[in-house]
């Protein structure tokens, strides 16, 4: 692609990949959640993929890593989210509210399904650009 | 054969009219009754800890909801891997 579309992207990436860990981090906290920000961060390695092509893509994370990443993610919260639906009766939060340590268990969904959203989008995208 | 439709048509009518009578009726717009919506709001912030109610009801009361939409998603994405790497192969071979 053209040198300025390469270079405002080389600036660019790490503070897209910044705010949508960011989203995934505080989504019990502020709008938002895995959804978004997941999709955030599929956005930042698209956009690395269109600018510098997909051989420069697959050296920050390649496609047969996120292939096996998102079969493991997605295991992890089938069994999480199994496991909050029918076995846990109600959470015992620890920290206080609005703090970021005050839901654990929604933290680590999110967290999660961040990570397999991320990965499904980025997935997707590689294929498509590869074909 | 005339009767026949207008037995139908007649059919037709007062199933809907009282489809209509029903989901205008009292009981289904009671919002005194609307016991868990109100539980949502109450106490889903205190009950999960998160300060974000859409998180706490998509990521706990609705948590099996949630687990159909990731299941989409990743169905989404083998979807695609298999027919862009085993579609595309097929075609090859058969072209």
């Amino acid at each position: 692609m053209d040198v300025i579309i390469r270079t405002i992207a080389k600036g660019i990436f790490p503070f897209i990949i910044l705010l949508g860990f960011f989203i995934i981090f505080h989504g019990h906290l502020t709008p938002g959640g895995s959804f978004p920000g997941g999709a955030i961060v599929a956005s930042g390695f698209a956009l690395i993929a269109v600018a510098f092509g997909i051989k420069r893509a697959e050296m920050l994370v390649r496609e047969k890593t996120l292939r096996i990443m998102e079969g493991i993610v997605a295991m992890i919260i089938v069994i999480l989210l199994l496991y909050e639906s029918f076995i846990r009766e109600y959470i015992v939060s620890e920290g206080e509210m609005f703090g970021f340590w005050s839901a654990p268990e929604i933290l680590s969904l999110n967290v999660v399904g961040g990570i397999m959203v991320m990965c499904a989008l980025t997935l997707i995208v590689f294929l498509m650009i590869k074909e | 054969m005339i009767l026949r439709s207008v037995v139908l048509y007649l059919c037709i009518i007062i199933l809907f009219i009282s489809i209509v009578s029903v989901l205008i009726s009292p009981v289904f717009n009671n919002w005194e009754s609307r016991d868990v919506a109100r539980y949502y709001i109450e106490e889903g912030a205190k009950e999960t800890g998160s300060a974000n109610l859409v998180s706490s009801i998509v990521w706990d009361f609705r948590g099996f909801d949630t687990l159909g939409e990731e299941t989409v998603l990743f169905t989404a994405a083998v979807g695609v891997f298999t027919i862009i790497v085993f579609g595309l192969k097929l075609t090859r071979k058969m072209g």
